[in-house]
């Protein structure tokens, strides 16, 4: 990892960065808005989080970030500058099609140049190393924290703790935070067995150093580009005849009407696919703090028949099933039990008004 | 792996094997700027040295962490760890020097004698440790973690990364990517924030 000197003023934040994790003191850290450091007494799940949130959020730092499944595995390439306040990102992919994520305070453009398509975001999502926006002070009655002592990441000593699950019903995660900052370089998540699941980490980071403007510029220039924006508006699933039961601890963050483009039908007959229109979906959406969990309900049968349907991609479980006429998709970074009881508590009834 | 001072842009070189060096100083963090955006450059334009990129930062992680992710299909741990040994067994264990000067030959020999002493060394215990690891598959993580089943990055040349498979090694369903993609808008905790990296886009298909 490369550090700014330790007589310039970067340098001078980080000492006394560190010094204030010793001594377990608030303090302000050398970019302008404070960033709390882990102290090295006891901390519950939320002060960490917070800690790592806070540090992704208002440091400056860029490297290279690789994701892990398994045999899969992608590279990217990340640039994070917070200046006078507003977060500037750019992350670009190192491999596979090429695909580029330009954020300026919250509203972050997707460009796909094999479509040659933006796609603008107006919520700008936390992009690792960042985590949770906001966190509740309950994720801690979900999660035990266990301290596991100190190994290197990208070149630098971390502070690993893990995250464990206090029943069956969500992952833990293991966490490799750097005590200076607060920043996280490096995240797993955990099975039941306490195995590793999936993992997110920096291979190489420049933490601390100004940022080069035109590194936050995208890589091509998108004049002529198709232009989309994915609106969503806010609504109640008992207003339009839906009511879901989520697991204990899960609480809802949000309820909305998405727009989806897809096949809003099943194939002809000859398999002729239907034609590709725009088709609106709900999405309730509900958090354990930690773990989130989406559960879309399309107004349509599905293509996939009446049976039910499983995926996983890392963490990710999704489950697809049919009540009375409406697809019911749940995804979320769940076990796949809690994604199907999720899935089995989707039930209609009588439109509240 | 390389020194800033002998690094060079990936432009002024369409040598393979000075730019694979300049990849390692880029990948090591000693790139100048400029060196990295030309590199960044060369990234976008190759998919051979995004592969190699790809490899070798998950290799370099690999190693310095004694630490990957387990993949519950059968078989992944062996062949993975194959496929380090490969590599180990492709690595050349000493170059010969191409044209040496007589006057200088008897120091070079004692020298090299003294490097193929080292070179025999480490074969013996750094390889087969490494091949331990690797074949065991399992790693204790340091500072007391608990054992996590490891699968290890690909050195170098040895192997492509794979398409995305779920657990029982079926190939993703692209319909549910509409779902993932706004799951993600929303999602928040420690790995969706790595949603981004997972590469589920509308250019999939």
């Amino acid at each position: 990892m490369k550090r700014p000197a330790c007589g310039g003023p970067a340098g001078r934040g980080a000492l006394l960065a560190l010094a204030c994790a010793l001594t377990g003191a608030g303090c302000a850290a050398a970019d302008p808005v404070p960033v709390p450091a882990p102290a090295t007494g006891t901390r519950d799940a939320a002060q960490w989080l917070r800690t790592i949130q806070a540090a992704a959020l208002h440091q400056n730092f860029s490297g290279t970030i690789v994701y892990q499944h398994g045999e899969d595995m992608h590279a990217s390439h990340i640039v994070h500058s917070s200046e006078g306040g507003v977060v500037r990102e750019r992350v670009l992919t190192l491999d596979g099609l090429p695909r580029e994520f330009i954020r300026v305070g919250d509203e972050t453009q997707c460009l796909y140049p094999r479509l040659q398509r933006v796609v603008i975001e107006q919520r700008a999502r936390p992009v690792f190393p960042n985590i949770a926006e906001p966190v509740s002070a309950e994720v801690s009655s979900h999660y035990d924290v266990r301290r596991v002592g100190r190994e290197r990441v990208a070149g630098s000593d971390c502070e690993v703790v893990e995250l464990i699950a206090r029943d069956e019903l969500r992952y833990g995660y293991r966490l490799w935070v750097e005590p200076a900052s607060g920043l996280l370089l490096r995240a797993q998540t955990l099975g039941a067995d306490g195995a590793a699941i999936e993992q997110v980490s920096f291979t190489d980071l420049h933490l601390g150093e100004a940022i080069d403007p035109a590194q936050l510029r995208p890589t091509w220039q998108t004049a002529g580009w198709q232009v989309e924006r994915r609106p969503s508006e806010p609504t109640q699933l008992q207003t339009q005849g839906w009511r879901i039961t989520a697991p204990a601890g899960f609480h809802r963050l949000a309820e909305v009407v998405r727009r989806f483009l897809g096949h809003g039908a099943a194939p002809a007959k000859d398999g002729t696919p239907a034609p590709v229109v725009e088709r609106s979906t709900l999405q309730a959406v509900y958090s354990d703090g930690l773990a989130t969990v989406s559960v879309f309900i399309d107004p349509s049968p599905g293509r996939h028949g009446p049976g039910e349907e499983r995926q996983r991609r890392g963490s990710v479980t999704a489950v697809m099933r049919q009540v009375d006429d409406a697809t019911v998709t749940v995804v979320g970074e769940v076990p796949p039990a809690t994604a199907q009881s999720i899935a089995d508590s989707v039930e209609r009834i009588a439109p509240a008004h | 792996m390389n020194s800033a001072s002998k690094l060079r842009s990936p432009a002024q070189s369409g040598d393979p094997c000075c730019r694979e060096e300049l990849l390692s100083g880029w990948l090591d963090g000693e790139a100048h700027p400029h060196e990295c955006s030309a590199m960044l450059d060369e990234l976008l334009a190759g998919e051979a040295l995004r592969r190699k990129a790809a490899e070798w930062s998950i290799c370099g992680d690999a190693l310095r962490s004694h630490e990957t992710v387990t993949d519950p299909s059968p078989g992944h741990s062996r062949r993975v760890c194959e496929r380090i040994a490969r590599a180990l067994e492709a690595e050349p264990a000493l170059l010969a020097p191409s044209a040496l000067q007589p006057r200088h030959m008897a120091r070079r020999i004692a020298g090299g004698l003294a490097i193929a002493a080292a070179v025999a060394v480490l074969a013996v215990v750094v390889v087969p440790q490494v091949r331990t690891n690797a074949g065991q598959a399992v790693v204790a993580a340091s500072g007391g973690a608990r054992p996590a089943t490891l699968v290890a990055g690909t050195a170098p040349g040895a192997a492509r990364a794979r398409a995305a498979r779920s657990p029982d090694g079926e190939a993703p369903d692209p319909s549910l990517d509409p779902y993932f993609l706004a799951h993600g808008n929303y999602a928040s905790g420690v790995m969706p924030a790595a949603a981004v990296y997972l590469r589920h886009g509308p250019d999939d298909r």
